[in-house]
């Protein structure tokens, strides 16, 4: 599976790395999207996509690393890994997208994070160093 | 003797005496893990910020984190053309914790990678910077550490990503304008 500039190999650790990589970027995305209350790309309540977010991140990591005799292995190079994670990401972007415009049709209004107790947990400190 | 030698064995030769540090290494040496968990923070850096200022900085700040990876990786490779450094499992008694990669110890391209993503994401947000620096010194222990590389080849490879980086941020001119247009497009076809 591959061209001369790329080799994805043989055996599952291709699908597998797509697979994490897709379920850990939606995560990834509904925790910010929590944080930041981005509406567009919400699935449910904050708090909720905030925990489902870092769950569905911890477990893709869990479940991939479980595969211990394909990652110590040589397996992926650089220039496969970044294929494969920039398309697993951009497939995220576009699911969660869509699925966050097929819940915004049913329901319109979100509360947003609260700021008693998540919320300011969650604060991150932005103090801007230099602009670039 | 080589001090850089001196300094591999110093923490090499602890391999074996703690099996947790040895896990934890593991963990920590491969090719995925710390790749993954730098290129999520990236991803999710792309889509944080309260403002659109602070959005579209933080998305600078990606775009040029994955300049700086390619620069990096256009010079390593140049590099590699002329120079040829064995691994330190190629040369002395190793407790090798890892596969044996086949090309050149120096410099580490995987540290050097994540140097330049650390350095273009510090210079706009602090927070993931600094998280990025951590995975970073992280991975580069865990490659001496695990016998996969000396000590100068990690020094060696975050000297070439910081440079990479930070070149284009401070030159400026067309890599602003190069940013700025890909934000644009981001924007047209709904991926900010």
């Amino acid at each position: 599976m591959g061209t001369d500039l790329v080799n994805f190999g043989e055996g599952t650790l291709p699908y597998n790395y797509f697979y994490f990589c897709f379920f850990a970027s939606i995560g990834v995305l509904q925790m910010v999207a929590a944080r930041y209350a981005r509406g567009n790309l919400l699935w449910f309540s904050p708090t909720y996509s905030f925990v489902l977010g870092g769950l569905a991140t911890l477990g893709a990591f869990v479940w991939f690393f479980s595969f211990k005799e394909d990652i110590f292995i040589p397996g992926l190079a650089g220039g496969e890994l970044a294929i494969e994670f920039g398309g697993a990401f951009l497939l995220a972007v576009l699911a969660t997208r869509v699925i966050s415009a097929v819940r915004a049709r049913f329901q319109p209004n979100l509360r947003p994070l609260p700021q008693t107790y998540l919320g300011k947990i969650l604060a991150v400190e932005r103090d801007q160093a230099t602009d670039l | 003797m080589n001090p850089d030698i001196i300094l591999f064995h110093w923490l090499n030769d602890w391999v074996g005496r703690f099996p947790i540090v040895d896990w934890l290494a593991r963990m920590i040496v491969n090719d995925y893990f710390v790749f993954a968990l730098a290129a999520l923070l990236l991803g999710g850096l792309w889509f944080s910020g309260d403002t659109p200022e602070e959005r579209r900085r933080n998305q600078q700040a990606v775009l040029f984190a994955l300049l700086g990876m390619l620069f990096t990786n256009a010079l390593i490779k140049d590099l590699q053309l002329v120079f040829f450094r064995p691994r330190p499992f190629a040369t002395e008694p190793v407790n090798l914790l890892f596969y044996r990669p086949s090309v050149s110890s120096f410099p580490s391209v995987p540290v050097a990678t994540l140097s330049a993503w650390a350095t273009a994401v510090r210079l706009s947000n602090r927070t993931v910077g600094n998280w990025l620096i951590i995975l970073t010194i992280l991975f580069a222990l865990s490659r001496w550490y695990a016998g996969v590389h000396y000590p100068s080849d990690l020094v060696g490879g975050a000297v070439i990503g910081v440079f990479c980086a930070y070149a284009p941020i401070r030159i400026g001119g067309v890599f602003h304008k190069l940013a700025a247009g890909a934000i644009r497009i981001a924007e047209r076809i709904s991926l900010v």
